[in-house]
């Protein structure tokens, strides 16, 4: 099924590009080391608004040579199905992803009191998946890769600076300690379903193209 | 020979027929030749995969293009536009395309073979972006060849090249067409002659003529001639009838495209350039009852 997914030579054809969301990564784990423990809140910040939104980088770009070096053309020509092309490079960096947020949550359970590893991964995994569903499906259909880039970058600036005054719809929640399974399972239960929805539509438009 | 029957296809883009009603027999290596817009590449779209018509069928023996998986299996295809992964080598690139093609066994030989063939071996550990415009083309046909496809489609190979480099690419498609079938497109008939054994004329979405070249060239045979002129004598036929004119010494030799004979012409054995134009400025039909 994978056999036709070659990670090493995606992760080269990345080039730079695949090292920068390396370094909100290097941010966290700075702060994790070196902050004061009674601001630890601020890494749940960071993970809210800095960590689980720039998984949309590696998405957008996992299509670059597609459609900003306009390769799609010779690409789709090959005997590759749908779900090659998409869904399991998907899965593969949005997996490697997902042990990242993981390794932060394992972090964050061990910075900040009373708070459980899972719950904290469940609320920024889901979170995660989303911005990854955006992400493949605003790319798909404009075929830019700097187009999922701004729509989750105004997104999120705008509900950080607004602490989640304007925008109706919210991917975070805000929370300034760790939270308990039933104040997070809307919350994790909508971002899960609108990314499972977005995950598939963005692979259906791309079956239709092939 | 293997060919590639396409019968009664038809595509439309917002209401406009690009594709009207075509059928074709494409064989050896085959030469697509039109004006711009005639609906080339929408057809080599079609060919590649890339497009589905709203009408029509093709075939390669039992292998119908309704089978898209089994069709890729056996098609190469270079698009107009060939640059990608600029900052990687060539190496690691045409192992990419052997992987994407489902090549397993023996990936390595088989890279070096095909970058021999094109004369890129010496060049494969360069970077896509340090390659020369002509080496770009080759480098898209070695990446067609992976897989050793029954087709290749290769849309304006020679857009953008010196003639050195045209030359050279010419020379290296017709050596890669031995038992397969090779279909190319270009609006330049230079191209064709030196590269195909058979030819179609394309436009507005409809064939104009198909066969040889020496066929095609046939068809226009007796309404084509050739008078010697002055530089200070007018011309003696419409602009519009005028193929070319060449200036030999002091005179020009004006070739042009007649319905009938004009004192002090000679009839010309006619090419394909002169059938090329005959067809697609529409001269036959409207001279030739």
């Amino acid at each position: 099924m994978f056999t036709r997914i070659d990670v090493p030579f995606k992760i080269r054809a990345m080039g730079y590009a695949f090292y920068f969301p390396i370094l909100p990564l290097l941010a966290f784990m700075y702060y994790w080391l070196n902050g004061e423990s009674e601001f630890s809140f601020q890494l749940l910040k960071q993970m809210e608004f800095l960590i689980a939104p720039f998984s949309v980088w590696w998405i957008a770009f996992l299509f670059y040579d597609y459609y900003e070096e306009k390769g799609d053309e010779l690409l789709f020509s090959y005997p590759l199905k749908a779900r090659e092309h998409g869904l399991l490079t998907l899965v593969v960096f949005g997996g490697f992803y997902l042990a990242l947020i993981l390794l932060c949550s394992i972090l964050l359970s061990l910075r900040i009191s009373n708070s459980n590893m899972l719950l904290l991964f469940l609320q920024f995994g889901s979170q995660t998946v989303l911005y990854i569903g955006i992400a493949f499906s605003l790319v798909i259909i404009s075929k830019k890769v700097m187009i999922p880039l701004l729509f989750v970058g105004v997104y999120v600036s705008t509900e950080f600076l607004t602490e989640g005054s304007i925008l109706p719809f919210h991917i975070m929640l805000f929370n300034q300690q760790s939270l308990a399974f039933n104040e997070i399972k809307i919350n994790v239960l909508g971002n899960l379903l609108f990314g499972s929805v977005l995950l598939t539509m963005g692979h259906l438009i791309l079956k239709r193209k092939l | 020979m293997n060919t590639l029957s396409i019968n009664q296809l038809t595509k439309s883009y917002a209401g406009k027929k690009v594709i009207d009603n075509l059928s074709l027999e494409v064989k050896g290596t085959f030469g697509l030749l039109g004006p711009n817009g005639a609906g080339k590449t929408t057809l080599m779209k079609i060919i590649a995969t890339l497009i589905k018509p709203e009408q029509g069928t093709l075939h390669l023996n039992d292998l119908s293009w309704q089978q898209t998986d089994q069709v890729r299996e056996i098609l190469g295809y270079l698009p107009q536009h060939f640059s990608i992964y600029k900052s990687l080598r060539v190496d690691e690139v045409m192992n990419h395309f052997a992987l994407l093609k489902g090549i397993k066994e023996n990936r390595e030989t088989i890279i070096q073979e095909i970058l021999a063939a094109v004369n890129l071996l010496d060049d494969r550990k360069k970077k896509i972006k340090h390659l020369s415009g002509g080496m770009l083309r080759r480098l898209g046909i070695a990446q067609a060849l992976l897989g050793d496809p029954k087709i290749i489609v290769v849309d304006e190979p020679t857009a953008g090249l010196d003639i050195d480099e045209r030359v050279r690419f010419c020379r290296l498609l017709r050596k890669l067409g031995e038992g397969r079938i090779i279909l190319l497109s270009t609006h330049i008939v230079e191209d064709i002659e030196t590269t195909c054994d058979y030819i179609a004329i394309i436009k507005n979405g409809n064939v104009l003529a198909t066969g040889t070249k020496k066929e095609i060239a046939e068809i226009v045979q007796g309404h084509v001639y050739e008078k010697k002129i002055t530089m200070a004598e007018e011309m003696p036929i419409e602009e519009e009838h005028i193929i070319s004119t060449k200036q030999i010494g002091d005179d020009y030799l004006l070739r042009y495209f007649s319905p009938e004979f004009l004192l002090g012409s000679t009839e010309a054995v006619t090419n394909l350039e002169d059938a090329y134009l005959c067809l697609t400025r529409g001269w036959l039909t409207q001279h030739v009852h």
